[in-house]
C-alpha cells in the first residue's frame, strides 16, 4: 500500500517503539477527506502509551484500508470474448456419467466410445471438458479422438489454459502450422508435426528441416520419432543424413525409422554386415542332443567388433540393463538381426520361413537368433515368418522336451497373423487353466476385432474353468478379461451371463469378482452407447446450463454421486 | 434428542467427548440404561458418576469442571445415541434420580431464564478479562521490541494461546495461533501488524463494553470465545419474511468426522441475509449428510419463515423458528455491481467492525481466468479476484462459456470466496 501513514505505522511496528516513534501528527492524506479518520487516530493516541497508540493506529488504518478499498475498474482490458455457439449437439448428463465412469475405472471402452461420439458429431458434456482436456495432457495417443469431441466450448476453454496447449497445436490449421512450429513449446511442435505428417508427409519433413540446425538433441530425437507418421522411402535421404548427428539419441531414432524402410541404405549395410556371419549347414557335432544331430542348422559367427560404421547406423555398443545376461557381441548381432527383413534370409538361403525357424532353433545361439528373428519379424511386419514363428512356439509349448529356446509370444507378433488364422490359433490354444504366460493370452489380445460366437463362447468357458488359478498368477488373464469387453459380440452377452455365479463354491481368494466386473462392463457397454442419443435440446440453452451448473456445485460439495447407478 | 449436541458449539469439547465415548481401555463401568435414563461410572482423573436423561435432556456428572455440559455427559450422550447396544438394561440405582434432580440440566424449560445465566455470564466475563489483560500486555511487548523476530517466538505464542484457552478466551487463543502463517509467506510482517491492530481494537472495545450496545457486546463475547447458544437466538424477536434459499455448502473435516452445513438465505421483504449453521459428528457415515440435519430448506426455493437471529450488531447467523409453505424459484439478485457489494460490506463494517466478510449474492458477473487466478467482472467493468479451487474454476468456466451468471459469495473487501454459482438465475 502506498498510504504514507500506514508505512509509518508499519515501520515503527517492525523496529519497535523502543527505537522509533510515530510522527506527531501523522502526515495528512492527499485528495481525500480524512477528517474523521484523523480525529479517531488522534483520539486513540492522546493519553495512551506509545505502544497502545501504535496498536490503535494499526487497527484503525487496517479498518480504513479494507473499507476504503476501491473495487478496481478493469484497466483497459477487453472483456473476455464469449464462447462461440456450438454447431453440433452437446451430449447430455448421462454421457457425463459415462465419461466420469470410464476415466475413473480406466476403462478400455473410453476410446471406442469417444470415437462413436465423434462419428455421430457430438460434443462432450461441458462439465467433462476439463477432465478430457487433462487426459489429453498426459495421454498423447488420445489427443486426436478427444479433440474431435471438444466442440467450440472445449476449444474456447482450452485456449485460456497454457496446460492445455496441445489443443492449440491441433486447432492450428494444418495449412498454416509455421507459427506454432517456430514459436510453440516442444509439446505443441511435436503435435503440429505429427498432424502435418498425417496429411502431407513431405511438407512435414520440409517444416522439420527449416529449423533442424537450431533444434537441440532431445527435440531432434522427438521430431524424428514424429516422422514415424507417414513414413516412406522419401524420408530416407533426410534420415540417412541424421545418422551423421554426433548425439547417439538422434542416431538411434533415425536408425529405428530407417530399419523400417527395406530399401534404405542402412538396411543394405546391415545385410552386408550380417550375411558373412550367418551360414546354413548340417551340424554333425557329437555333443549335440540326439534330436538336433544331423539336422540343418543356422550357424552364427559373432561379430568381432562394433566399428564406426555400426555406431553410425545406431548400433548401441553397450548392453542395456534390460538385456542383462547376454554378451556384448551377441548384443551387436541381435541389433543387426533386428534391422534385416526376415524375407532377406528366406531369399538368400532359398528356404521357406518354417525351415529357417527350425534351422535357427537347432543352434547353440538359438535363443538369441530366434530373439532377433522375432524382433525383425515384428519390425518388418513379415506375416509369413510370423506364422512360422507362432506355430513353432505353440508346438514347442505343447512338447517341452524340445527345449526352451523360443522367446515368449507377444501381442505384436500375434497381430501379424491373418485375422482368421489368429482366431483359429487362439481358439486352439484356449485350454484352461488360463494363467500368466499362457500362449492363448497374447493371441486373444491380438484378436482386436469383434470375436466370432465360437471364439467368444470358448473364451467364456475357459475363463470360468480357470477361477481356481491363484490371484497372483492371473494378472494377465484379468487384464485380458477387461479388454474382452470390447470383443465379445452382443449375441454372446447372454451366454456370458448364463450360469453365473457358479454354483460350485469358489474359494474367496480367487478372482471371481473380475468376472463380475466383466459382466457389469458388458451391460454398461450397452448403456454407454445408448447415452450417445441423449443430447441437450439446442433451442433451450438455459435449462441445459442449469443442469450443468448445479452439477458443478454437486461435485464441489463432495456429494457427487457419479457412480454408475 | 440431539438437542444436547446441537447446543454445544465448541468443537474441541465435542472432540474430547468423542474420544472419551470411544475409550476402550476399561474407563467406563456400569454403562446401563432404563428407558430414557442412562448412567455410568467413568474412570478419568478420578472416578465420576454420570447420569443422563435423554428426554430432557438433563444430565449430571460429578466431575469438577465448570463447563456444562461436561465432556463426560456429552460422551455418554454420544454413546447412548450412537451405540445404544453397549448400554445394558438395568434398574436405575437411586443416585441417578437424585443426581438428575440436583443437576441443572440443559433444557430451557428447566432453567430459570435470566438470573443464574447472568451470574454465570459475569463469572465467565471476569475470567476472560484476565485473558484479555494478559494478551494486552503481550501486544504491548511486541510493538515495544518490534515484530521482526516474531516467527522465532512460536513457542511463546503457543504457550500464550494455551493460557488464553485456559482463561476461556478461546477466540483470542485462536487469533493468537493464527497470528503468524506457517511458514511465513512474503509480506507476513504487514499482515501481522494488521492483525495486532485488530486484536488491540478488540481488547479496547471489550474493556469499554459497558458503554456499547448489547448486540456489539454479544459479538465481542463471541469473538473472545463465548460459544453462541441456540437459546440466545430463540429468545430474540423472530423476523418474518419470504426467505430465498441461495445456496448451501457442506464441509467435511476428515479427522474428526465433523460435518457442517451452512445455508445462506435472503429475505425478500427485509433484504437481509441469514446464515443457518448445522453441525454434527458423523461417526458411521463419512459420506453423505447426517440424518439429523434439517434439509427441508431447498436451494432455489423460497420459504415463508420466522427466523431468530443470534444477538449481534450485524445479525447474520440465525435459527429457523417456524417455517411455512414453499414457493418455487427465488428472486433475482438485488446487487448488480461489485461496487454495490463492497458498499454493503462497508455498511456492515460500520455496524460490526470485526466482521471477516459478508455474504453477497451478485448478478451479472462474468468469470474468467487471468494469469494465475480467476476473476469476476461486473457490467461496469470492475473486477475482483475470485478464490476457488483450480479444477472447480475451470469447470465453471467451461460451463459458463464466458457468459454472465449470479454468484453467491463471501466478500471480505479483497477477494470473492465463491460459495456457489447459481443454477436458477439467468441475469
Amino acid at each position: 500500500m502506498s498510504d504514507v501513514r500506514w508505512q509509518d505505522v508499519f515501520r515503527v511496528a517492525l523496529l519497535g517503539t523502543e527505537r522509533a516513534r510515530l510522527p506527531e501528527p501523522l502526515p495528512p492524506l492527499e485528495g481525500v477527506d480524512g477528517t474523521t479518520l484523523d480525529g479517531l487516530l488522534t483520539g486513540a493516541r492522546v493519553g495512551s502509551s506509545p505502544e497502545h497508540g501504535l496498536l490503535a493506529a494499526a487497527g484503525l488504518l487496517w479498518q480504513a484500508r479494507r473499507a476504503g478499498r476501491r473495487v478496481g475498474v478493469r484497466p483497459g482490458n477487453a472483456p473476455l470474448a464469449l464462447a462461440p455457439p456450438e454447431v453440433v449437439a452437446v451430449l447430455g448428463p448421462r454421457s457425463a456419467e459415462v465419461i466420469d465412469y470410464f476415466t475413473r475405472t480406466e476403462s478400455p471402452l473410453l476410446d471406442p466410445w469417444l470415437d462413436a461420439a465423434a462419428a455421430r458429431g457430438r460434443v462432450a458434456p461441458y462439465l467433462r471438458l476439463c477432465a478430457l482436456l487433462d487426459l489429453g495432457v498426459v495421454d498423447r495417443a488420445r489427443r486426436a479422438r478427444i479433440f474431435k469431441v471438444l466442440g467450440e466450448r472445449g476449444r474456447w476453454v482450452a485456449a485460456q489454459n497454457p496446460a492445455w496447449g496441445w489443443v492449440r497445436a491441433f486447432e492450428e490449421d494444418v495449412i498454416a502450422p509455421d507459427e506454432t512450429w517456430r514459436l510453440g513449446l516442444m509439446e505443441e511442435r511435436t503435435t503440429v508435426l505429427e498432424r502435418l505428417r498425417a496429411v502431407d508427409p513431405a511438407r512435414g519433413r520440409a517444416l522439420l528441416q527449416t529449423t533442424w540446425s537450431k533444434d537441440g538433441a532431445s527435440s531432434r530425437a522427438a521430431f524424428i520419432d514424429a516422422l514415424a507418421v507417414g513414413l516412406s522411402e522419401d524420408d530416407e535421404p533426410f534420415l540417412e543424413l541424421a545418422l551423421d548427428d554426433k548425439r547417439s539419441t538422434v542416431r538411434v531414432a533415425a536408425a529405428r525409422l530407417l530399419v523400417r524402410l527395406p530399401a534404405s541404405r542402412l538396411v543394405t549395410r546391415m545385410k552386408a554386415r550380417l550375411d558373412p556371419l550367418l551360414s546354413l549347414g548340417i551340424d554333425v557335432d557329437a555333443h549335440l542332443p540326439v534330436h538336433l544331430r544331423g539336422k540343418e542348422t543356422l550357424f552364427v559367427a559373432l561379430p568381432k567388433a562394433c566399428d564406426e560404421g555400426m555406431l553410425r547406423d545406431g548400433v548401441l555398443p553397450k548392453v542395456p540393463y534390460y538385456r542383462d545376461g547376454i554378451g556384448e557381441r551377441t548384443w551387436w548381432l541381435l541389433q543387426m538381426l533386428r534391422a534385416v527383413p526376415p524375407a532377406h534370409h528366406v531369399r538368400r538361403f532359398r528356404r521357406d520361413s518354417r525351415a529357417l525357424v527350425a534351422a535357427a532353433s537347432g543352434n547353440e545361439h538359438a535363443r538369441h537368433l530366434l530373439d532377433g528373428l522375432y524382433e525383425a519379424t515384428v519390425t518388418h511386419g513379415d506375416c509369413d515368418m510370423a506364422v512360422a514363428l507362432v506355430d513353432a512356439m505353440l508346438e514347442a509349448d505343447s512338447s517341452p522336451a524340445s527345449g526352451d529356446v523360443y522367446p515368449a509370444l507377444g501381442v505384436s507378433l500375434a497381430r501379424l497373423l491373418p485375422p482368421a488364422l489368429r482366431s483359429a490359433r487362439a481358439q486352439q490354444t484356449l485350454r484352461p487353466p488360463l494363467r500368466n504366460g499362457h500362449p492363448a493370452l497374447p493371441l486373444l489380445e491380438g484378436c482386436d476385432f469383434v470375436w466370432s460366437d465360437d471364439l467368444a463362447k470358448a473364451f467364456v468357458r475357459a475363463i470360468r474353468a480357470s477361477m481356481r488359478v491363484p490371484v497372483g498368477e492371473s494378472e494377465a488373464v484379468r487384464s485380458l478379461l477387461a479388454g474382452a469387453v470390447l470383443r465379445v459380440p452382443a449375441s454372446c452377452v447372454d451366454f456370458a451371463k448364463m450360469g453365473w455365479p457358479l454354483t460350485e463354491r469358489v474359494p474367496p481368494w480367487t478372482w471371481a469378482h473380475a468376472y463380475d466386473q466383466f459382466l457389469e462392463a458388458l451391460r454398461y457397454r450397452e448403456e454407454a452407447w445408448a447415452a450417445l442419443d441423449d443430447v441437450l435440446p439446442s433451442d433451450d440453452p438455459p435449462s441445459a446450463k442449469n443442469h450443468a451448473r448445479s452439477a458443478v456445485f454437486e461435485s464441489e460439495a463432495g456429494t457427487d454421486s457419479a457412480s454408475m447407478r | 434428542m440431539d438437542e444436547l449436541r446441537a447446543s454445544v458449539t465448541d468443537r474441541r469439547l465435542l472432540d474430547r467427548a468423542t474420544q472419551i465415548s470411544r475409550a476402550d481401555n476399561g474407563s467406563w463401568h456400569q454403562l446401563e440404561r432404563a428407558g430414557d435414563l442412562t448412567w455410568a461410572r467413568f474412570h478419568g482423573t478420578g472416578e465420576y458418576r454420570v447420569a443422563l436423561d435423554l428426554s430432557g435432556p438433563r444430565y449430571r456428572c460429578t466431575c469438577p469442571t465448570a463447563t456444562q455440559p461436561c465432556k463426560h455427559a456429552l460422551a455418554l450422550h454420544l454413546i447412548a445415541v450412537g451405540q445404544p447396544s453397549s448400554l445394558a438394561p438395568a434398574a436405575a440405582p437411586p443416585w441417578v434420580a437424585t443426581a438428575l434432580e440436583a443437576g441443572d440440566g440443559l433444557a430451557p424449560k428447566n432453567r430459570t431464564p435470566k438470573g443464574p445465566s447472568n451470574a454465570r455470564k459475569t463469572r465467565r466475563f471476569e475470567e476472560m478479562d484476565a485473558g484479555a489483560r494478559e494478551l494486552d500486555r503481550w501486544l504491548t511487548d511486541q510493538v515495544r521490541t518490534g515484530i521482526a523476530a516474531l516467527p522465532a517466538h512460536a513457542v511463546d505464542l503457543e504457550a500464550l494461546a494455551k493460557r488464553l484457552w485456559d482463561a476461556k478466551a478461546r477466540g483470542l487463543a485462536r487469533a493468537v495461533t493464527g497470528l503468524i502463517e506457517s511458514p511465513p509467506a512474503p509480506g507476513w510482517q504487514e499482515r501481522v501488524v494488521e492483525r495486532l491492530g485488530r486484536l488491540h481494537l478488540l481488547l479496547e472495545a471489550w474493556r469499554r463494553r459497558d458503554a456499547l450496545d448489547e448486540g456489539l457486546v454479544a459479538d465481542l463475547a463471541t469473538l473472545l470465545g463465548v460459544p453462541q447458544r441456540k437459546d440466545d437466538a430463540l429468545d430474540q424477536t423472530p423476523v418474518e419474511d419470504l426467505w430465498d434459499v441461495l445456496g448451501s455448502k457442506v464441509d467435511y473435516s476428515d479427522e474428526q468426522h465433523l460435518v457442517s452445513m451452512r445455508t445462506w438465505l435472503r429475505g425478500r421483504r427485509t433484504d437481509r441475509y441469514a446464515l443457518i449453521v448445522q453441525q454434527e459428528y458423523a461417526h458411521d457415515a463419512p459420506s453423505g449428510l447426517p440424518t439429523s440435519f434439517d434439509r427441508t430448506l431447498q436451494e432455489g426455493h423460497a420459504y415463508e419463515a420466522d427466523l431468530c437471529f443470534y444477538p449481534s450488531a450485524w445479525p447474520l447467523r440465525a435459527e429457523v423458528r417456524s417455517r411455512g409453505g414453499r414457493r418455487a424459484g427465488i428472486a433475482p439478485p438485488v446487487l448488480r455491481t461489485l461496487a454495490a457489494a463492497h458498499s454493503a460490506f462497508v455498511d456492515a463494517l460500520a455496524q460490526q467492525p470485526w466482521l471477516w466478510g459478508i455474504p453477497v449474492f451478485v448478478g451479472g458477473l462474468r468469470v474468467e481466468r487471468r494469469d494465475e487466478g480467476f476473476l469476476a467482472s461486473d457490467e461496469e467493468g470492475s473486477e475482483v479476484a475470485v478464490e476457488l479451487a483450480d479444477t472447480y474454476g475451470w469447470n465453471l468456466l467451461a460451463v459458463l462459456g464466458g457468459g454472465p451468471c449470479a454468484l453467491l459469495c463471501e466478500w471480505d473487501g479483497r477477494v470473492l470466496h465463491l460459495v456457489r454459482p447459481h443454477s436458477e438465475m439467468r441475469p
